[in-house]
């Protein structure tokens, strides 16, 4: 099956700013507190400037900048297009490069600095509309481009050294935190959202066709209907022409394996398909659709458990981790009652220990059923035996012939 | 809500450190300048800084208050050195505005994970303004870099609040969507499911289908057309959400039925392979009761081995045995057609395999074939009551 669309649009470009709106607040008051310092600053040397006019423009040109992306990122709900931060991008670089040229030939460029160290430092507005990676790099070269003319202007001198430093550290770290930060919370939102969502399959009966598939099909009974209609009001013409008697016999064969496909999808499987994060953390081996016998309980426990592994490995290193393999054996009758059947879980929890998973984990999987845990160097292997209903009909044990 | 918590906690101890880690760089940097590098504060404080680098670096774990004194105890040595040991250089002096002003109170943001944290953030940070005043002597030297731990521990603060307040509320919105995924997932659940019980209606759409892509040999165009007429108007229906009153057992049910009849059914089976050319005599019960899920497999089944036997067996008669007891309900189709080896037969032709036999294997029944060349074929199909 392709990739699930749902929960991706969800956690898509609509909510990936979700909760950012402090945050967001937050960036623009310590942005204001930035300004305020650096403007006084400003003021204080006005008297040392050669032309007051280039630092003047610099503060009217990030003004406007600031207040233009403030402005259009709250107004698209906290989206900036792509040539929108790079025309931001370019506003800010020529504030840096109107407070260069207002300082320069002054002693000590590191601290007379100060529409310069705002430009650069405004780039955090732009922290929960942009990677972390691209704010780095913007930040990263508008910083080395105030490094360079410092070291031209000939402020890099042992006796001004320290100023040099502090406002290259002073223009470049703090964007690097805020990024860091704002990826960091996205995540944490993010994930959320993908638990929440994947814990609404829990309630799908024994076997389920997922919102996607549900709208496949209802397109293809579509398609059928039109083709259909056109024979039978006879727009068109019988015997059907090849072309059409071949979209005919392809039409068949998709609603067909369509039909057959949604009967063996399970809760589980649904949850994982549509969460991109635990698709590429967990592989389910389910071909008996066992876990759809699972009862609401159980199955709330086990996907739980399956979260809080997944975020153990995201802790620890990611890179060249194999999957969790997630096998369901076959339900088998269970001594305990006539009418249960029991079905083994095994987990595989590659690169992992006991020490290292949360106990959140153990009380999850005693509430699937009865678990126990082996270690070998490759990992964690937990099998666990769970108790379900049993096959309705007395089908157990009978085959096709 | 403890949830909440403990994952606010967490995003705020990573903060911190990060917060942190960059002002302890900044502030070694700036240290690491001709003003005071080779002074015997430099020297003793190189050691200092590392084990304050150490000290940010360690995962605090749950324990942070034991962390974040770790960190204030660090700080302070530093401060001591720095103020004490050498006389003051203005490098140092920045040096330890940035430490006071950048270092310890980004690792202070750990301290809005507790009730009382902005006030023992805040009693810190002026604490640490006291120690920058009262150790930098002339109002001049302290000035400046008093104002800069001032607006560090102010920026710092914004960061801690906002971190700190804004994720519970971030987690609420998520659960408002979670929510509505919920009611959406449940309405296209009731959707497909009624999609999916419309089983024969399917099947007999696929039947069409497939005669219409072998451009409909074998069959009278009249009778084509009245059958695609037929399945376009269900599908329409179906489409609509209307009930298929024409096909009582095989479509919608507002309220599902436990136990439904086969008679009406039976019929409709066979006026559909009549109008395709297949006649089909029907013997035994003519009423079946069997659950619904049930029925429209079996159904299925038998209007597919009839399909089977209209296109291969060559003759334009079948007969339909239903028998039942306590605990199976079992067809025979039976023709006296050409018949065919066994063996020779790919069974992994999605034709049998698949649909029959997969399908009744779901209902926990089974199908087996008897046929030899030019003695017809016999199919005998079983489902569990």
């Amino acid at each position: 099956m392709t990739a699930v669309a749902p929960a991706e649009r969800l956690v898509g470009r609509r909510y990936a700013a979700l909760g950012m709106r402090r945050m967001w607040y937050g960036t623009i008051i310590v942005l204001a507190v930035e300004f305020a310092f650096d403007f006084g600053q400003t003021l204080q040397q006005l008297g040392q400037y050669r032309d007051v006019a280039p630092v003047l423009t610099g503060w009217a040109v990030l003004l406007v900048a600031d207040a233009a992306v403030a402005i259009v990122s709250r107004v698209l709900g906290e989206h900036l297009p792509h040539w929108l931060f790079w025309l931001y991008f370019i506003a800010l670089a020529a504030a840096l490069a109107l407070d260069i040229e207002a300082t320069w030939g002054m002693p000590d460029m590191g601290f007379s600095f100060t529409v310069g160290t705002s430009a650069v430092l405004s780039l955090v507005l732009a922290a929960i509309t942009r990677s972390p990676l691209e704010l780095t790099l913007a930040g990263g070269g508008l910083t080395a481009v105030a490094a360079v003319a410092m070291l031209l202007g000939g402020s890099m001198r042992p006796a001004t050294l320290d100023h040099a430093v502090f406002a290259i550290c002073h223009m470049f770290l703090p964007i690097v935190v805020v990024a860091f930060i704002a990826d960091n919370f996205r995540r944490l939102v993010r994930r959320e959202t993908e638990e929440l969502l994947s814990q609404s399959a829990i309630s799908a009966p024994r076997l389920t066709i997922g919102i996607e598939a549900s709208e496949q099909l209802a397109r293809l009974d579509l398609a059928a209907e039109s083709l259909l209609g056109a024979v039978a009001d006879g727009r068109m013409r019988l015997p059907l022409s090849e072309e059409l008697a071949k979209r005919a016999g392809a039409l068949a064969t998709e609603l067909r394996l369509h039909l057959l496909e949604s009967r063996s999808k399970t809760w589980l499987g649904l949850a994982i398909d549509e969460s991109p994060l635990l698709r590429q953390d967990v592989r389910l081996e389910d071909p008996r659709a066992a876990a759809g016998l699972l009862s609401t309980r159980q199955r709330a426990a086990l996907l739980s458990a399956l979260w809080l592994l997944h975020d153990e490995r995201g802790v620890s290193s990611r890179a060249g981790l194999s999957p969790i393999v997630l096998a369901f054996g076959e339900p088998a009758p269970a001594p305990e009652a006539e009418t249960l059947d029991a079905v083994v879980i095994s987990v595989d929890v590659p690169g992992s220990t006991r020490m290292m998973v949360d106990p959140g984990v153990w009380e999850h999987f005693a509430q699937v059923g009865r678990y126990r845990e082996s270690i070998d160097p490759r990992g964690m292997r937990i099998d666990i035996r769970c108790l379900v209903p049993a096959v309705r009909g007395g089908a157990r044990g009978r085959t096709a012939h | 809500m403890e949830q909440v918590q403990l994952k606010r906690d967490r995003l705020l101890r990573h903060a911190a450190r990060v917060y942190g880690a960059a002002g302890l760089i900044a502030s070694l940097a700036v240290l690491s300048t001709p003003g005071s590098l080779g002074t015997p504060a430099y020297l003793i404080g190189l050691p200092l800084y590392a084990v304050a680098a150490a000290f940010t670096a360690l995962l605090p774990g749950r324990r942070t208050l034991v962390w974040f004194a770790q960190i204030v105890a660090a700080t302070i040595a530093i401060t001591i050195d720095l103020t004490l040991v050498s006389p003051l250089s203005p490098a140092a002096v920045l040096a330890l505005a940035v430490l006071l002003g950048a270092f310890l109170p980004g690792c202070s943001i750990v301290l809005f994970a507790h009730r009382y944290g902005a006030l023992v953030f805040w009693a810190l940070s002026l604490a640490a303004a006291a120690v920058a005043v009262l150790t930098l002597g002339p109002v001049t030297v302290w000035f400046a870099p008093l104002v800069l731990v001032l607006v560090g521990c102010g920026i710092a603060h914004c960061c801690g609040y906002v971190i700190a307040s804004s994720i519970p509320r971030a987690l609420r919105q998520v659960a408002e969507i979670g929510r509505a995924y919920r009611a959406e997932r449940q309405a296209s659940e009731l959707e497909s499911q009624r999609r999916q019980s419309a089983r024969l209606l399917h099947d007999t759409v696929l039947a069409t289908l497939t005669l219409l892509a072998h451009s409909g040999r074998g069959v009278s165009e009249e009778a084509l057309r009245a059958q695609a007429r037929n399945d376009a108007h269900l599908l329409r229906q179906l489409r609509l959400g209307e009930p298929l009153f024409t096909l009582p057992d095989a479509g919608y049910r507002p309220e599902p039925v436990e136990e439904t009849t086969l008679g009406t059914t039976l019929d409709s089976v066979k006026q559909r392979f009549e109008r395709l050319g297949l006649d089909v005599n029907w013997h035994g019960a003519g009423k079946v009761l069997l659950p619904p899920g049930v029925l429209d497999g079996f159904l299925f089944a038998i209007s597919e081995c009839l399909e089977n036997v209209r296109r291969h067996s060559g003759v334009g008669l079948a007969h339909v045995t239903i028998t039942e007891d306590d605990r199976a309900v079992r067809a025979m189709i039976t023709d006296a057609g050409r018949g065919f080896q066994i063996d020779s037969v790919d069974a992994a032709r999605l034709g049998l395999k698949e649909s029959v036999i997969a399908r009744l294997a779901e209902l926990g029944g089974s199908a087996r074939l008897f046929s030899s060349p030019g003695a017809g074929t016999t199919v005998l199909l079983e489902v569990p009551r």
